[in-house]
This record gives C-alpha cells, structure tokens and sequence, in this order.
C-alpha cells in the first residue's frame, strides 16, 4: 500500500524585497511529516549559483509548532550537479491544519526577476512510523541523494 | 470591539501555549537612530498600535515581517512577531512613534 | 513530543572586515542542539569570514573558527548541510553567544576594502531536537 506522498506548496514571487505570507493546508489524510525540501524551481536565472534569494518560516498544526527556518538558494544557469535530499523532520499532523509563515525574498534588486519556490512536504499516510521513512543516519558518501528520493516515490 | 488581551488569551489556549507572563513593552524611537532590534526568543509579541504608526515603518522578525501601509489605519488585528526583532522607522517621518507591544513569555 | 526544529539567528553585518558580537536563545521546547549550518548571501563573503560560538558560556567554537566549515554549497545535499555536534550541547533555552567576524580584506595592490554586498545579513541555522 502507498504511504508516502509528497505535498507541495509552491509560490511565486513577483518584487525583490517581498514577503509572501503561507496559509497552506495539508491534506487530512497524511498524518505525520517526515521530511521538507525547499527549492527554487523556475525563472530567476543567473550565471552564478546565489546562496541566498530568500528565506523561510514555516509553523506547522495551526500555529502551534515552529518547526521550519531553511534559506532558500538558487543554482547556476548550467549547474546540473545539485544534489538534493529531504530534511529530516518528524512532526504528527493535525487533521487538515494549517501549515502558516513567511517567505522573504533577499535577492539584490540589480539581479531580481520573478520566480517559483516550492516547498516539498515528505508525509506518510501512516499514523506511526511501521516503516522507516527518514533520511538514513548514515549515508555513503558514493550514493546519489536524488535516488532516495526516486525510490521512495515508486513506492506510491 | 475587539480586546487584545482577550483575543491573545483564547489563541494561546487554541495553540496550546501556556503564558508563564504578560504583560506591556514599548519601543521609544527617537530622531537620529531609524533603526531598533531587541530580542524576542522565547516569547511573543503582538503589535497594538499598528494604526498609529508611520506608513512604511517595517517590522521584521524570524516569524513575521510586517510594512505599515494605508490598511492598518483600519484594522483591528494583532500582527505577531517572534525571534530577533528589527525595526526599520523610514528616513522622512518627523513625528517618531512609540511602538507597543503586549509581551508574552513562554 | 516535538521533534525537530530548525532556528534560525540573523546577524547584521554592516561593513567590510567588521567583527560583532551575537546573542539568542534558544528554544525551550527542544533539549538538544544537533547541528549547525551558516549562510551568507554570496558565496565570494565566505572566504575568511569567522565564526565563534559559546553555548551556555561554554565555548563551541574559538572565534577563529571559519564559516567554509560550517556551510556549503549547492553540491551538498540539504539534509548533509549541517555541521553535527558530536557531544550533547543542551538547548532548552540556553543562551548562544558569539562573535562573527567579516573576512573582507584590504588587497595588498589596491588598498581598498570591497564595498559590494554591504551591509548583508548572515543567518545561523541552528538544528534543535528531542532526540538524543
């Protein structure tokens, strides 16, 4: 049976200097998050990876845990090699509560265009951890991260 | 009309947060100095005179980041700030505002 | 229980080669800091720049400690981000203090510090979390 799903939040961000405020609803049938990724996905393209375009608050369960504080960067017009893996994160969710904060986008206003930010949430539809679904403790340093992620999401 | 401590009250209980203490801070800005950061971990504060202060001042937080703009001259709600605390009074203003906060240690 | 938080303290840093103290707390809620992560907004300020660090007036970091070994770049997985602390650093509200000190120096055939990037805010990401 599939257990794991991967909720996204995703917002566009239209000025330099904006703040966008996140009311985010998951869906009540995902009942623990296991994991977050936050990741530029379109527009705003530079010739230099920038370690920084903004960054994230995120409170989960209507208001009552903060649990999330991640920078937010943007990779090179031809940088392919990025790797990505979740956050660990362990937080049961309330029935359709409210995931809420704050994005603020950092971008020196000479190299501003508009962009996307998603926020990938990694939920199991399980209310208790009957199989491992956080980022191994220990992890080779040969193994591609981006598997993880694929194998997973077979599993759905 | 809405009461703030009132409001404060029943969205803690909702959040499951218990008050070990409130009570009032107020920021004194002054001319000379725009700028104002304090530290707020480990507690929340929210903004009771949003409508008395000047359009533009910002007000940014790890949790929230708040412009003062033509809306709060009406409005009854409570923004809530939380983590380091700065805030940025704009450059033209003449009349420099006292900021109140009701604080909440938790 | 909670389980994992990620708390961030920003620093101001508003000219070349400028050194400053910080301070924070920590969040009650969590009884361990797990790691450390340090942004700067452009990858050219890391160079030099220096991070000392005390937790509970215990010193974690000399401030000679470099922030290239407390960051990384995109070719580093979010989750192997963090510089993990190998021996229990309490958190629970406890107080971080500590000294962050711009790497910006004059080069030798100019004379001039660099201007470009001023002021900027370096972030610290603290990993807080119940487990032990």
């Amino acid at each position: 049976m599939a257990f794991i799903r991967y909720n996204i939040l995703r917002f566009q961000v239209e000025s330099s200097g904006q703040t966008i405020h996140i009311n985010h609803k998951i869906p009540a049938y995902l009942k623990r998050c296991t994991g977050f990724l936050v990741k530029h996905t379109k527009g705003l393209r530079s010739d230099k990876y920038l370690s920084e375009i903004g960054w994230l608050n995120l409170q989960f369960n209507n208001l009552k845990e903060n649990a999330i504080a991640a920078v937010v960067a943007c990779p090179a017009l031809d940088e392919v090699d990025d790797k990505y893996d979740f956050q660990a994160l362990e937080i049961t969710l309330k029935s359709g509560a409210l995931v809420s904060g704050i994005y603020t986008d950092t971008t020196p206003i000479t190299s501003f265009s508009p962009y996307s930010i998603s926020v990938y949430f990694k939920c199991s539809a399980l209310e208790k951890s009957t199989i491992n679904t956080d980022p191994k403790p220990s992890v080779n340093p040969s193994q591609e991260y981006a598997d993880s992620f694929y194998q997973e999401d077979k599993l759905c | 009309m809405l009461d703030p401590i009132t409001y404060i009250k029943e969205q803690l209980a909702q959040r499951e947060i218990s008050i070990e203490l409130h009570r009032f801070k107020k920021i004194v800005t002054h001319v000379g100095l725009n700028r104002y950061e304090f530290q707020a971990y480990n507690e929340l504060l929210f903004l009771t005179n949003a409508e008395r202060l000047p359009i533009g001042t910002r007000i940014i937080s790890d949790t929230n980041i708040v412009e003062i703009g033509p809306e709060h001259a009406f409005s009854e709600g409570l923004e809530e700030f939380s983590g380091l605390v700065v805030i940025v009074i704009p450059a033209h203003v003449t009349d420099y505002p006292v900021i109140e906060f009701i604080q909440i240690l938790i | 229980m909670k389980k994992h938080k990620f708390q961030q303290i920003r620093v101001t840093v508003n000219s070349p080669g400028e050194s400053l103290r910080l301070s924070a707390q920590t969040d009650k809620q969590y009884a361990r800091i797990r790691g450390i992560y340090v942004s700067l907004p452009q990858e050219n300020l890391i160079a030099g720049t220096m991070l000392g660090l005390k937790v509970n007036n215990q010193e974690v970091f000399e401030e000679l400690h470099e922030v290239k070994l407390l960051t990384s770049g995109n070719q580093v997985a979010p989750n192997q981000k963090f510089f993990l602390f190998e021996e229990h650093l309490d958190a629970g509200g406890s107080s971080i203090e500590g000294r962050l000190t711009d790497g910006a120096t004059a080069e030798i055939a100019a004379g001039d510090l660099p201007t470009e990037g001023y002021p900027y805010e370096a972030k610290i990401y603290l990993w807080l979390t119940n487990e032990n």
